[in-house]
């Protein structure tokens, strides 16, 4: 039924109702009518169209069928009528509704589900078409056959792996595709799944599409229905080619291995965790002839010592499963043991434990002997270095030392540290040092071997040559890896062949040097070799020497040749004087003595000729001669008396003018002794010094008085001179007598007239001192004055003071005392007495002076200093002359000061021992100071207004004759010292 | 200290003089300080009283005629020389450089004694003038400026008049000032204290040219 457009069931809706007015009214059946109509609109119309068909049958027939006639207006009594159709016509209305309300639903149902069963088909299909791709596309070939077996499907890898058609494989088809072999298998396989379903597993191969065949392992699976009754088989085929093949891969691999292990040289065992041997390799046990259960007890197959330290490593290996690396000797078979490195690794598993050790001895036992040999060899090696009487030592390339054998440090006596060091330590000598440092540095540069000779200093301190020898060792690529060194000691050939250098050298500069020619002439008699002198003197060469007659004066050739001739014939030594001719022509006598050497044959093998120059011989001879002839003439006539004694003193020899002032003989001299004629006051220091002199040795210088023949004394100055061989012994005394008696005397009248000069001197001094005199006079005499005036005054005094009276006549005794010392001691000064030499203490002299000058040096405001030595020792003199010596020169020194300012004015007066021997007396002024420091003491020199110009004069000689000496030093500005030296008296003390 | 007696200084440096003439003039009634130096002598400190110094010409150090020069530059009491030399030239230097006596040693009592009388009175003399003349000088540091230029105008006889117009000023004035002066220095008389200025040594009147 179809619902009509809207407007076209509303038009039905009037049609209706109008076809059925016209029908009704002429059948006047109204009520079927409009039922019809209304049905009609209802059906067709729907329910808008029902209800406007409803309500134009009810108008139409309200209008037309009830009376009131064409009234719309009814008649009560039409109600039920019109209650009755109205109500008819809404039932058929409503019930129309309904109808098709319920069919209206029905048919949204309907068409609902249709819907949904499309859904699902389409839905159903994808997932069909899904499912196979999943199984066409699974990487493994599957399939699946029916309860019975029959395959209904296999996957589209199955087909591509194949190569066969779906059609083919289906139902029993697909057993083309297996290996025939496989096919009985396979079989049972089914009869054995059929027969017990369940999951199983079978290997087989399977054909490729190109011939191939494959393992695979097959799975199937049953899927059984709500019975429990299989349904359906489903199967997979899973290559397992290529773990088919590592299997196999991996027996063949552990075959091999264990093949490996079995025919390996080294040993292999294998240890649980515990230590205990699980597994020991074929060559192991063939070893040790033990099977794997005996070697459970493996510690009794170690070499007995090491077995401890080997199970103690072990054991601590298992405890901390560190590897273990170590060497023992393990027992073979027949007894023997042998060396073996055993290393035990630990193999852990993925959580670290240690699930097995495994253990590989390597047999070093060769190793092992060949190390100890070579050992042994570098200790040999070791020994013979050391043993070499040479050093030997090896440096780096860089010429280091690194080793040194013992002989370096028995010879050195120091340590290889030292040793290394010896640039810069004396052990090469100083001036070697440099040369062989310098050898190293060129080595090290150019890389040649070198060799150097220096001296090394042995532990003793003693230098001896070392002869070197330093050669580099080059690896393969040439470079230097080490030097090697060799010092020899070659100290001892050094000096044998030094030593023989100069020997020869001596024996050639003797040769040459003689002075006599030497030739050797054959045992022929031809002239073989000479020396140098021979050819400087003939001044020819050896080659026209060979024809030696020609030096030979023609006069002596004859001979000396028919001489030459006899001793080489016979043999006889050559003995002859002959004359040779010199470079110049000059023929000179020559001795030539000619010897033959004789080997122990006795057979003359050379003859050795000496010429010696006799001609300066007999010229010295004959000069010696003259000249002994002269000399004795000079001793005879000198204006001296000459003497020669023995040793002993006794005189041997005397000029003719001794004995003629003795007027004695030589003989009579000899024998009585020459002491006979010393004047008996001189005969006993003479007599001790010439004893002193023979004694010792020593020269002799005496002066004594000899008796002359006419019995009158002279004096003699004597000198001894003792003569010395080249030894320096004595061989003889000579001696000479110098008559100084005039001398002497003039001496002493000399010595008389200064003595009384100096006397005038010494009194001309003291006047000049008499100022100085009378004040020190005055000084007591004032006081005695005023002491006395004093004394009587108090007296006098009321009352009279007796105390200070006496005071003062006390003190009148002890100044006139003062007065009669001064007086004293002028007097002591003017005394005229004999020069009397006596032991005096100098400082005591100057002490004096200094008293007696005291007034002078004040009158003349100078002052005096004084440095006296202590303890000095006495001195020999006499006391007025020093005193007046030392007064001289103090005057001198105050009156070179009148000139100069006071504060200059100052006497400077020291005493000291110069020497052992000798006083120093030194006084030194602060005056102008002196032009001629030796002029002054000249007589008659003067710079005073009223000198004599002898003081100084005099005081030289007063020095002089007391041995000592005077001089004058000017000072550095000003002033002047006057020094005077006197000797120690040695005898005594003052 | 009694300033009237007498002192003798001895400087001698041989202690036996000293001794001998210190024991002679304390015999005298002198008071007697002896000294060995003349350094000693310098140092001493002396008696406010009339004095004489008997000299050793020769000295260690500062001689006798060096002291005396010395001496001379101050107020010193009047020198006696001894010597034990004597000689000329000395004596001679001392005399003219004012010394009393030169003895010679040895010297008598009487020469000795005469010489330090003669020494003591003249020292008494030459000490009063010094007196005086400090009174004087005293009493001129009184006057003013004013009088000290009248004093000089008024000693050298110029009348009031005369002076005032000297100075410049009135006659009335000039005499007012010659009596202060007159009466500071304590002058009874116009000669007396002419006399005071010679004294004081104040010249007359400087006439200008």
């Amino acid at each position: 039924m179809r619902i009509l457009p809207q407007a076209r069931r509303y038009a039905l809706a009037a049609i209706s109702c109008g076809l059925a007015l016209a029908v009704a009214i002429p059948f006047d059946a109204p009520s079927s009518c409009f039922f019809l109509a209304v049905i009609v609109s209802s059906v067709y119309g729907g329910k808008g169209p029902g209800i406007v068909s409803v309500v134009l049958s009810a108008l139409a027939f309200d209008y037309f069928f009830l009376p009131p006639l064409y009234h719309f207006s009814i008649r009560p009594s039409s109600y039920p009528q019109f209650r009755a159709f109205l109500g008819a016509v809404v039932l058929i209305n409503l019930l129309i509704e309904a109808k098709r309300r319920v069919e209206e639903s029905r048919r949204q149902i309907d068409a609902k589900y249709r819907q949904v069963s499309v859904d699902a088909l389409a839905e159903a299909r994808k997932s069909e078409a899904r499912l196979r791709l999943i199984i066409d596309s699974i990487p493994v070939p599957a399939w699946s056959s029916r309860a019975d077996g029959a395959t209904d499907f296999v996957n589209r890898r199955w087909l591509d792996y194949t190569g066969i058609a779906m059609e083919d494989a289906l139902g029993w088809g697909w057993k083309v595709a297996y290996h025939p072999d496989d096919l009985d298998r396979n079989a049972e396989y089914w009869r054995s799944v059929l027969a017990s379903p369940g999951e199983r597993d079978l290997e087989g191969r399977l054909r490729r599409f190109d011939g191939t065949y494959r393992w695979f392992l097959f799975r199937v699976c049953p899927v059984r229905d709500e019975s429990g009754n299989v349904a359906q088989w489903y199967g997979t085929c899973t290559d397992i080619e290529d773990r088919k093949q590592a299997e196999e891969a991996l027996r063949a691999s552990a075959h091999n291995l264990r093949q490996v292990l079995n025919s390996i040289s080294g040993y292999v065992t294998a240890q649980a965790p515990s230590g205990a041997i699980e597994f020991a390799n074929r060559p192991f046990l063939e070893y040790t002839g033990w099977t794997v259960e005996e070697l459970k007890d493996w510690p009794a197959l170690l070499h007995e010592d090491d077995r401890e330290p080997v199970a103690a490593q072990w054991s601590t290996s298992i405890e901390t499963g560190e590897p273990l690396n170590t060497e023992v000797r393990i027992r073979r078979a027949d007894g023997i043991f042998r060396w073996f490195y055993a290393g035990v690794r630990p193999l852990r598993n993925t959580e670290g434990r240690i699930i097995r050790w495994y253990t590989l001895l390597t047999d070093i036992d060769d190793r092992k002997k060949a190390e100890e040999a070579v050992r042994e060899s570098e200790l040999q090696f070791r020994t013979i270095l050391d043993c070499l009487p040479g050093m030997v030592a090896t440096n780096t390339a860089t010429g280091k030392m690194e080793f040194i054998n013992r002989t370096n440090v028995d010879y050195t006596g120091l340590m290889f540290e030292d040793l290394r060091d010896w640039a810069n330590n004396p052990v090469v000598h100083p001036e070697d040092s440099p040369v062989v440092a310098e050898s190293w540095r060129q080595a090290l540069e150019t890389g040649n071997p070198f060799g150097d000779e220096f001296r090394l200093r042995r532990f003793d301190g003693e230098y001896r040559w070392m002869q070197s020898r330093v050669v580099p060792q080059r690896d393969r690529q040439g470079k230097i890896v080490r030097w090697y060194c060799l010092a020899t000691d070659v100290d001892d050939r050094r000096k044998a062949e030094e030593a023989l250098r100069a020997s020869e050298l001596n024996f050639r500069l003797m040769v040459d040097s003689i002075p006599g020619l030497l030739c050797t002439n054959t045992a022929a008699g031809e002239v073989d070799l000479v020396n140098q002198t021979l050819l400087d003197y003939t001044g020819k060469p050896l080659e026209e020497l060979r024809n030696w007659p020609v030096v030979v004066h023609p006069g002596d050739l004859p001979a000396v040749a028919s001489l030459w001739t006899h001793s080489v014939a016979t043999g006889h030594p050559f003995n002859v004087e002959v004359r040779v001719r010199r470079a110049d022509g000059v023929y000179r006598w020559f001795h030539c003595r000619g010897l033959p050497l004789r080997d122990t044959d006795n057979r003359i093998v050379r003859w050795y000729n000496l010429l010696t120059d006799i001609e300066d011989r007999i010229d010295a001879e004959e000069a010696l001669r003259a000249s002994e002839r002269d000399l004795g003439l000079i001793v005879e006539t000198i204006p001296a008396l000459v003497w020669c004694a023995a040793l002993d003193g006794k005189v041997t020899y005397v000029n003719r003018r001794v004995l003629e002032y003795a007027g004695t003989t030589l003989d009579t001299l000899a024998q009585d002794g020459w002491t006979n004629f010393l004047h008996p006051d001189d005969f006993e220091p003479t007599v001790r010094a010439w004893s002193e002199a023979v004694a010792t040795g020593r020269q002799y210088e005496v002066q004594y008085r000899l008796r002359r023949s006419d019995g009158a004394y002279r004096w003699f100055h004597v000198l001894g001179q003792p003569l010395r061989d080249g030894e320096g012994r004595l061989i003889r005394w000579y001696g000479l007598l110098i008559d100084v008696d005039d001398r002497k005397s003039m001496e002493e009248a000399l010595r008389s007239t200064q003595t009384r000069l100096s006397r005038a001197t010494q009194i001309a001094t003291v006047g000049e001192l008499a100022a100085s005199i009378a004040h020190e006079v005055n000084q007591p005499l004032s006081a005695v004055v005023s002491n006395g005036h004093a004394c009587l005054r108090w007296l006098s005094a009321q009352p009279p003071n007796l105390a200070r009276a006496h005071e003062a006549a006390e003190r009148i005794v002890r100044d006139g005392k003062d007065a009669g010392e001064v007086v004293r001691r002028i007097r002591a000064l003017f005394r005229r007495s004999a020069v009397e030499k006596v032991s005096l203490d100098l400082n005591e002299v100057i002490g004096e002076v200094l008293n007696l000058l005291r007034g002078e040096t004040a009158r003349r405001r100078v002052a005096v200093e004084t440095d006296l030595e202590n303890g000095l020792p006495p001195a020999v003199g006499d006391r007025v002359q020093l005193q007046q010596v030392i007064l001289n020169l103090s005057l001198n020194g105050l009156e070179a000061m009148d000139t100069v300012p006071d504060r200059c004015k100052k006497l400077f007066i020291r005493s000291k021992r110069q020497n052992p021997a000798t006083i120093l007396v030194e006084v030194r002024d602060g005056g102008g100071g002196l032009k001629d420091s030796d002029k002054v003491f000249e007589p008659f020199f003067t710079t005073k207004e009223n000198g004599m110009g002898m003081g100084l004069a005099i005081c030289r000689s007063i020095v002089e004759a007391h041995e000592g000496r005077l001089w004058a030093v000017p000072g550095e500005e000003t002033g002047a010292t006057f020094c005077f030296t006197l000797p120690v008296d040695s005898n005594g003390t003052a | 200290m009694n300033s009237e007696r007498p002192i003798v200084f001895v400087v001698d440096d041989d202690y036996r003089v000293r001794e001998s003439l210190s024991s002679l003039l304390l015999s005298a009634g002198l008071d007697v300080a002896a000294f060995g130096s003349a350094a000693e002598f310098l140092q001493s400190e002396k008696p406010d009283s009339p004095a004489c110094l008997v000299l050793d010409l020769e000295l260690p150090g500062t001689s006798g005629l060096e002291l005396q020069r010395e001496l001379a530059e101050g107020v010193a009491p009047p020198i006696i020389f001894i010597t034990g030399h004597g000689d000329v030239p000395s004596s001679v230097r001392a005399m003219k450089a004012g010394a009393i006596e030169f003895l010679s040693k040895p010297f008598g009592e009487r020469e000795l004694l005469q010489a330090i009388d003669a020494a003591i009175s003249l020292d008494r003399i030459s000490r009063r003038r010094r007196s005086e003349r400090a009174e004087l000088q005293k009493r001129y540091a009184l006057l003013t400026p004013r009088e000290r230029e009248v004093l000089p105008l008024v000693t050298a006889g110029l009348a009031n008049k005369q002076t005032a117009a000297e100075l410049g000023t009135s006659e009335i004035t000039i005499g007012v000032h010659r009596g202060q002066v007159m009466r500071k220095m304590g002058a009874r008389s116009l000669a007396e204290l002419v006399r005071m200025a010679d004294k004081l040594g104040i010249a007359g009147l400087s006439e200008p040219a």
